[in-house]
């Protein structure tokens, strides 16, 4: 049974036994499975703990009964600050209660002593699948697909590995809602701050949550904002000499601020919104928005509410046809679905079905 | 145009709400079109984008419809949708798309895991 190709390069499985001749019985058995995964060990739950804070583990076999610490305090100890580790116990005094208990505590997988090597390999690989089981995704930008998971109100576990670095994390959502994360001994918020900042990542994707307790207070689009303006306060100091002799970015208005119709209602209407960065009068954008009026015009798609466009590598900007050309400039950390629905929202009463709405400019 | 890109067209075409996805040459001639709804590129030879030609990307919010036009091989590529439609998962398809036009190393797709929903 073959793995697929999953986010993660390496797969390190983890087998841990006080049994010194059952564990290189079965390092040396599951060696020759190697092309699937790198097998690690430890002697008991202790020295499992040790290789768990030092080295990326995808997977846990541990022994039942260990001194020192057994397998139910290691499976105890790894859904505490390595939830998307799974666990597989092993034991060779195996009892309906016992295997109950081991389920019930979290393991991934109950197996009785003796076993053949193929069926624990065949275990193995079956749970590592169950990892990608939403599918994988290549060179993708962390922050959007993040936003689409909070949008579509997904419950799953991402585990994603940085395409500069190759860091590995994971993140843990329950409808949406960001409830943990995790790079390798860092937790909470802050390590949901360190995925995010990643420019592109690999990721796969579970289709459940081990995790059930939010240990996240603050909402996807704050910690993403926090992670962007955090990365770009760390290059600032390099970016510095660079931007006072760069000419202005393609997004940078070359107008002045004039106060505008619109501005002071949309000031108040995106108030508290990341991501925008200020709402001025872009006059250089009149040519720019007849073009899309002719294109509505052509179509046969009716009047034009308002535009997003983006020319560089900034946030881009949103044009408002309302005679002023306002525009909203905003930063790559915007939730820009959200803020179109908010914009069309309120532009909603301008494309009413009265008549007389629909020959107006629109209003926010 | 290759065959994996007329495959990313119609995975396109199959998200839920898109009405249509076109390929226009900078000149405005039609190089390639497909609709869900017959209506959705009715006066598509008369469009004219040249003033989008520095744009990255643009989502142009219409009365009835929702255009998301994308700079692409010398020309532009427009998914034509309703304003309800997953727009993010549009973005995704064709970042993946033009990132990778030929469709090399191609990833088992995570798509479907955001339709199935859409659809339900």
């Amino acid at each position: 049974m073959p793995l697929p190709r999953h986010a993660t390069t390496t797969r390190r499985v983890l087998i841990v036994d006080d049994n010194q001749e059952a564990l290189f019985s079965l390092q040396e058995g599951m060696a020759k499975y190697g092309r699937h995964f790198e097998i690690l060990i430890a002697g008991d739950g202790k020295v499992a703990v040790q290789k768990l804070s030092a080295s990326s583990i995808d997977l846990i076999v541990t022994d039942m009964k260990m001194p020192r610490m057994d397998g139910l305090a290691l499976l105890k100890h790894v859904q505490a600050r390595y939830a998307d580790i799974p666990v597989i116990i092993m034991s060779g005094f195996s009892t309906p209660e016992m295997e109950r208990l081991a389920r019930e505590s979290g393991a991934a997988e109950f197996i009785e002593k003796p076993f053949k090597i193929s069926y624990l390999h065949d275990r193995i690989v079956a749970i590592l699948n169950q990892q990608a089981d939403g599918g994988t995704l290549h060179k993708v930008t962390a922050s959007m697909f993040l936003q689409l998971i909070e949008m579509e109100q997904r419950t799953c576990t991402l585990r994603l590995q940085s395409e500069a670095t190759g860091q590995r994390g994971a993140l843990f959502f329950h409808r949406g809602q960001l409830l943990d994360a995790r790079v390798d001994e860092l937790r909470e918020e802050a390590a949901a701050r360190k995925i995010f900042s990643w420019d592109e990542v690999s990721l796969s994707i579970q289709l459940s949550c081990p995790v059930t307790r939010g240990r996240i207070e603050n909402d996807l689009q704050y910690i993403l904002f926090e992670a962007m303006r955090q990365k770009d306060e760390s290059r600032a100091p390099e970016d510095a000499g660079r931007s006072r002799q760069a000419s202005p970015a393609p997004d940078t208005p070359s107008v002045t601020q004039v106060p505008v119709v619109l501005t002071e209602t949309l000031r108040r209407a995106l108030s508290g919104w990341h991501g925008v960065d200020r709402i001025y009068s872009d006059t250089a954008a009149r040519d720019l928005l007849q073009c899309f009026n002719d294109t509505g015009r052509s179509l046969s798609a009716g009047k034009l509410a308002f535009a997003f466009v983006r020319c560089g590598d900034g946030g881009g900007r949103v044009l408002v046809p309302d005679g002023a050309q306002t525009a909203i400039a905003l930063s790559t950390a915007c939730p820009r679905e959200k803020l179109f629905q908010e914009l069309m929202r309120r532009l909603h009463g301008a494309f009413g079905e009265n008549a007389d709405e629909r020959a107006n400019a629109p209003k926010i | 145009m290759s065959v994996q890109m007329h495959q990313k067209f119609s995975e396109i075409l199959s998200i839920k709400g898109v009405v249509g996805v076109a390929m226009l040459s900078r000149s405005g001639r039609v190089v390639f079109q497909a609709a869900a709804d017959t209506a959705a590129w009715q006066g598509i030879d008369a469009l004219n984008l040249a003033p989008c030609e520095n744009l990255q990307e643009a989502d142009l919010f219409f009365e009835h419809l929702r255009l998301y036009v994308r700079p692409a091989g010398g020309g532009f590529f427009l998914v034509a949708m309703h304003p309800e439609a997953p727009a993010a998962m549009v973005r995704l398809n064709c970042d993946t798309l033009f990132s990778n036009p030929d469709g090399r190393k191609k990833p088992k797709k995570a798509g479907w895991f955001f339709k199935k929903r859409a659809a339900s």
